[in-house]
């Protein structure tokens, strides 16, 4: 009897270590490892932020900009499609919530109309980066005008890069 | 004096469980004056230290993958590694829980289960063994010596029942020595549970505790200093050009929050020997001080883990009240998903509590192990219990994240439960006829 334990443990312990062996190598050693996996079927995806999803919303903001027939300078927004702006120089842990950031020389608009459909945002700010920088995009769940970034407002800003860590409405 | 001629295969088979009966019979009446029976080891044995180290280096050649690759930016595949990786650590310890079962198991069992306690930190480093003798007896408690002291001390390894045995071979030594003048006392102690576990690697009893904490401890200390010294090299390598800006640049900016990360996951990985051990140290009480550690240590892990599970669940509503799905702030937010991500990335996202069940699993299966060391019985019965429980659950349920994940998660619960199933055999349950075996020492 303990030899069959012994032998078909053995035998499960060695298949298992060959997988996770081989799926590690694969996922270190491979270019693009994601290939090997199917996108998961929660849509997962979709939600995380990742450097290519805020490269393609930093190009959609320079689109819509274009679009809005912005330019460079000051200048007052109103309307719909407008946030709040911030400044992100550190990366914040859920202890700080962003509202206590102070943007530095920006215009500071809010607009408590902007996902009233909703209803459920407590305000309706939301961090964007400015510059060439991404924005934050919400799910294909809400429709109203598209939130895009805020560029301009307020004198010379200084570009941020992507980073994913900024986080968007309803975090703590 | 005729020894009887072994089966030449007796020369090869590991951890074989024989017996060799010498018969003393007078030459001239031929009449039988004693008989020793005693176990038969041919030095082979499927416990290899090799073993050990190879399972080792690949469970965590696992997790180090997926921390690299999540840092490289391919999430899906850091996620699919982590969890199995986890998954296969989560085996290892299973494995060592059915060794440190107070069952007499065969001792092929007995040896392979004895590969895995490295899970458990039972590890022989010789001056942490001093260190813990030390400090054991710097705090008021009293340290064993069975190891030292086996010259005149038999250690029976538990094989059957061996309780009413042991009267018996007190019986038998008062006999045999009753007409010898140089009598040698000779007793024995039996050894189960966790206790053989730290007797097979030459832990003394009193030391097992203070081992597999200190292990602990060292994994916690080593992983914050490989996170922290990679994170300065990054630094150095892209101030000095050698290295892309781009790469790492996740890790690089939020390397804090991942360290927590990281941390969080090494105390659930370190969750089921904590808890075995601490509730375990609390019935052996091997001193003062480490009982005050047992207790802290475990408060603290639980705590950890359930502010975690806690605030996971609490994302997850704010996610459905607000956006109509659990998944979108548990993605999304990057801080979540790096601090908490390991509670419940390995899950779909509407199983996103399911770390929960899991962890409570693991309380109650180490409670029974840690507390149940006199009753082996009660802990093969209750181990098969729970693991028929998660083996029903996670097939009902199935909570991985694909189809792949729940196979590989279906399948250890399944080889679990198997194991269960086999140490109820092991325990006394079916009444398997009883054979005296015993490592005797005797002075005739």
């Amino acid at each position: 009897m303990g030899v069959i334990f012994f032998i078909f443990n053995a035998v499960f312990a060695l298949v298992l270590l060959l997988m996770v062996l081989i799926a590690s190598i694969y996922a270190i050693a491979s270019k693009n490892p994601d290939t090997r996996y199917q996108p998961m079927r929660d849509d997962r995806g979709s939600f995380i932020k990742s450097q290519t999803q805020l490269n393609v919303g930093a190009e959609l903001d320079a689109l819509g900009a274009t679009a809005r027939g912005d330019k460079n300078g000051s200048r007052t927004w109103g309307g719909s499609g407008i946030g709040s702006q911030k400044m992100r120089s550190t990366i914040d842990d859920d202890d700080s919530s962003f509202e206590s950031e102070v943007p530095s020389g920006m215009q500071q608009t809010h607009n408590n109309n902007l996902y009233a459909p909703n209803g459920h945002y407590r305000d309706s700010s939301y961090s964007s980066q400015t510059g060439h920088s991404g924005t934050f995009m919400p799910a294909a769940g809400y429709g109203g005008p598209t939130p895009g970034s805020r560029n301009g407002g307020g004198g010379a800003y200084t570009p941020k890069g992507a980073t994913p860590w900024q986080r968007g409405a309803g975090y703590e | 004096m005729e020894l009887t001629r072994h089966a030449g295969i007796a020369y090869t088979i590991p951890d074989l469980d024989g017996k060799v009966q010498v018969y003393i019979n007078d030459t001239n009446t031929g009449e039988e004056l004693a008989c020793v029976e005693a176990e038969m080891s041919n030095g082979k044995s499927v416990y290899q230290k090799a073993v050990g180290w190879v399972t080792a280096i690949i469970a965590v050649t696992g997790l180090a993958a997926s921390a690299i690759t999540s840092g490289l930016g391919h999430t899906n595949t850091a996620a699919h590694v982590a969890a199995n990786a986890l998954s296969l650590f989560g085996y290892f310890q299973a494995q060592a829980f059915i060794g440190m079962c107070a069952v007499p198991l065969p001792p092929i069992v007995a040896a392979w289960t004895q590969n895995f306690q490295w899970s458990m930190g039972i590890i022989r480093v010789g001056f942490l063994q001093k260190m813990a003798t030390w400090y054991q007896r710097a705090t008021g408690g009293t340290p064993s010596s069975l190891l030292s002291s086996l010259t005149t001390t038999s250690v029976a390894v538990q094989k059957r029942s061996v309780d009413y045995l042991e009267e018996a071979y007190q019986q038998l030594v008062k006999r045999s020595n009753s007409a010898s003048t140089t009598q040698q006392p000779s007793t024995v102690t039996t050894v189960r549970g966790i206790e053989r576990v730290g007797f097979r690697a030459n832990i003394e009893i009193t030391n097992i505790f203070l081992t597999g904490y200190t292990f602990f401890i060292i994994f916690v200390l080593f992983s914050v200093l490989a996170v922290v010294i990679f994170k300065y090299v990054c630094e150095l390598l892209i101030r000095s050009g050698r290295m892309k800006g781009d790469k790492f640049v996740d890790f690089r900016n939020g390397w804090k929050t991942v360290l927590k990360g990281i941390l969080y996951r090494i105390v659930l990985i370190g969750f089921p020997q904590m808890v075995v051990l601490c509730f375990w140290e609390l019935t052996k009480r091997d001193s003062p001080a480490e009982v005050i550690l047992a207790i802290a240590t475990i408060v603290v892990m639980l705590g950890v883990l359930a502010w975690a599970a806690l605030k996971v669940w609490r994302i997850a509503q704010r996610s459905i009240a607000m956006h109509k799905n659990p998944a979108y702030i548990l993605y999304s937010d990057p801080v979540s998903l790096n601090k908490w991500g390991f509670l419940y990335v390995q899950f779909k996202a509407t199983a996103y509590y399911f770390v929960v069940p899991l962890l409570g699993y693991i309380l109650v299966k180490g409670m029974f192990i840690g507390l149940a060391q006199s009753s082996g019985t009660t802990q093969a019965v209750a181990l098969v219990i729970i693991e028929a429980a998660v083996l029903i659950a996670i097939s009902v349920l199935r909570p991985y994240m694909d189809k792949k994940t729940n196979g590989f998660n279906i399948a250890i619960a399944a080889v679990n439960f198997l194991g269960a199933i086999f140490l109820l055999v092991f325990s006394d349950v079916f009444n398997q006829p009883v054979s005296p075996i015993l490592y005797l020492r005797n002075d005739i």
